[in-house]
């Protein structure tokens, strides 16, 4: 892929502008409360360590067939450095939760966001870590890769519990965070099928078509598996719900399903997350195609779009032209960081 | 009848790929191998018509979904107890039991579909007196008609 380059440094300007830009769309231009800054964070932040986390995975059990894959999803590790940036840029909106006003000791301003800060950049430094380390198969990448699955599960369940929970209050789920780091996994895998389609042409070329055709096929299955998982996950939380009928856990459900059209988008996210890529991927010619791979992957990115607005509009309004702009700042400075990979993962 | 024995795997695929460009069809050939091998597998997959075991395992499936969802509902109908106020009806605890009943008859139809389509049990499938060793070997039990 030919076109505009980043390195390190332009990468941290185009973060801190985009940054800047999103700070004064949502506090001085419109006093909007943040709710599309938010989602744009809940969507990118999966993209930002999710692929990271399936090499990973992938690098501690000795699974072989990542490797056609490895250096296109290691390439996305220097987006982990954006979102404590443009993180920053939420904070001002923080006022905006329900806790702000009464403070404890957990849900504190100050913890609260060194604690973000912190994990994130943790989860960064080690991300960068084993993506140079399993990129040139070093011996160290099984050690920094169950460092890195750490990190990645205890920062997605802080984003979780933090971000989208808190808001919440006093609704809990213990299987929140878990849920979020399984969707961040999905995301990764989707993000195999995105560059399955993109990069074909020259995964073909380097590889035998046979041996490429197993790790698609395998990706399509992690995919088709993951999509059960998910549902897996979706439904031990509601049926739990459900059952307890108790006003403080229903109400999570209730403000999502009681009103249209919050209600369709809902329903539309569990056929756009389980129904759509369970049913679709049995098939083999499906799993085989990539066009059919980059489909399925959109589709469970919208999916997961819609989610992130529902769990954040009833409670930060969402600017419908503040999102789309933010999300396209973000998602511009995705591509040119994947299309810097020679850069970034140091290859000659 | 005839038989071909390799030592080693290169010239058995050469042979097999040969005869099964002839046109011999999996009743007319047998194959024996030292070890299970995916890529041998692949081979023969690409001539002979692939196996229809995963219907039988999808109608399997489907006939347990309906059977737990048929059976919750008409137990509950049969004996209405209200609870929690619920509805006599309700979906979402029947999906696990209607779960749980897809894998049981998927499993379980798996299983007699392959002893279905492999013409088993029959001890005629099951016991071979012929022995090869760590011998690749292709057997023609009739010629092509």
């Amino acid at each position: 892929m030919n076109g505009a380059k980043l390195n390190w440094r332009t990468l941290l300007i185009a973060t801190v502008v985009i940054a800047v830009v999103a700070y004064l769309m949502e506090n001085v231009l419109l006093a909007a409360q943040g709710g599309a800054l938010l989602v744009t964070l809940l969507f990118w932040v999966t993209l930002a360590h999710g692929p990271i986390a399936v090499v990973a995975a992938a690098d501690i059990v000795s699974g072989k067939w990542i490797q056609p894959y490895k250096r296109e999803i290691l390439s996305v590790y220097p987006f982990g450095l954006v979102i404590p940036v443009l993180f920053l840029a939420f904070v001002p909106n923080l006022k905006y939760y329900i806790w702000y006003h009464d403070q404890g000791v957990w849900l504190n301003s100050t913890f609260f966001i060194t604690r973000n800060v912190v994990l994130l950049l943790i989860t960064f430094l080690l991300a960068r870590k084993f993506a140079l380390e399993s990129i040139k198969e070093g011996p160290k990448k099984s050690t920094y890769a169950v460092w890195y699955v750490l990190a990645y599960v205890a920062t997605h369940t802080i984003i979780a519990f933090d971000w989208v929970m808190s808001m919440e209050y006093p609704w809990i789920s213990t299987l929140f965070g878990a849920y979020f780091f399984v969707e961040a996994f999905y995301a990764g895998i989707a993000f195999g099928g995105v560059m399955t389609f993109i990069n074909y042409a020259n995964f073909t070329k380097e590889y035998p078509i046979k041996v490429f055709k197993k790790s698609q096929m395998d990706m399509g299955t992690l995919l088709f598996g993951f999509s059960v998982f998910w549902a897996y996950q979706f439904y031990s939380q509601y049926l739990v719900i459900w059952y307890g009928n108790i006003p403080e856990e229903v109400s999570f459900l209730a403000r999502r399903v009681a009103t249209s059209p919050m209600r369709e988008f809902a329903y539309s996210v569990i056929v756009l997350l389980f129904l759509i890529p369970f049913v679709t991927l049995l098939f083999r010619k499906l799993k085989g195609s990539p066009g059919y791979l980059l489909f399925i992957s959109l589709i469970i990115y919208t999916g997961l779009l819609i989610e992130r607005v529902l769990y954040v509009e009833p409670h930060l309004t969402v600017n419908p032209i503040l999102a789309i702009v933010e999300f396209a700042l973000v998602g511009g400075l995705f591509a040119l960081i994947v299309q810097s990979r020679r850069l970034f993962l140091k290859l000659s | 009848m005839q038989i071909y024995r390799f030592e080693d795997k290169k010239p058995f695929m050469e042979k097999l790929e040969e005869l099964l460009k002839s046109g011999f069809t999996s009743r007319q050939l047998e194959i024996y191998l030292p070890h299970p091998d995916h890529e041998i597998e692949e081979l023969v997959e690409e001539y002979w018509p692939k196996s229809k075991l995963k219907f039988i395992t999808l109608a399997g499936g489907l006939s347990g979904c309906s059977a737990g969802f048929a059976f919750t509902i008409f137990t509950s109908l049969d004996w209405p107890l209200i609870t929690s106020g619920k509805p006599l009806v309700s979906i979402p605890p029947y999906i696990v039991i209607a779960f749980e009943l897809t894998i049981l008859f998927g499993a379980l139809f798996s299983l007699g579909g392959f002893l279905l389509l492999s013409r088993l049990p029959s001890f005629k499938q099951i016991f071979h007196p012929e022995e090869y060793g760590n011998e690749f070997v292709i057997k023609i039990l009739r010629e092509e008609t």
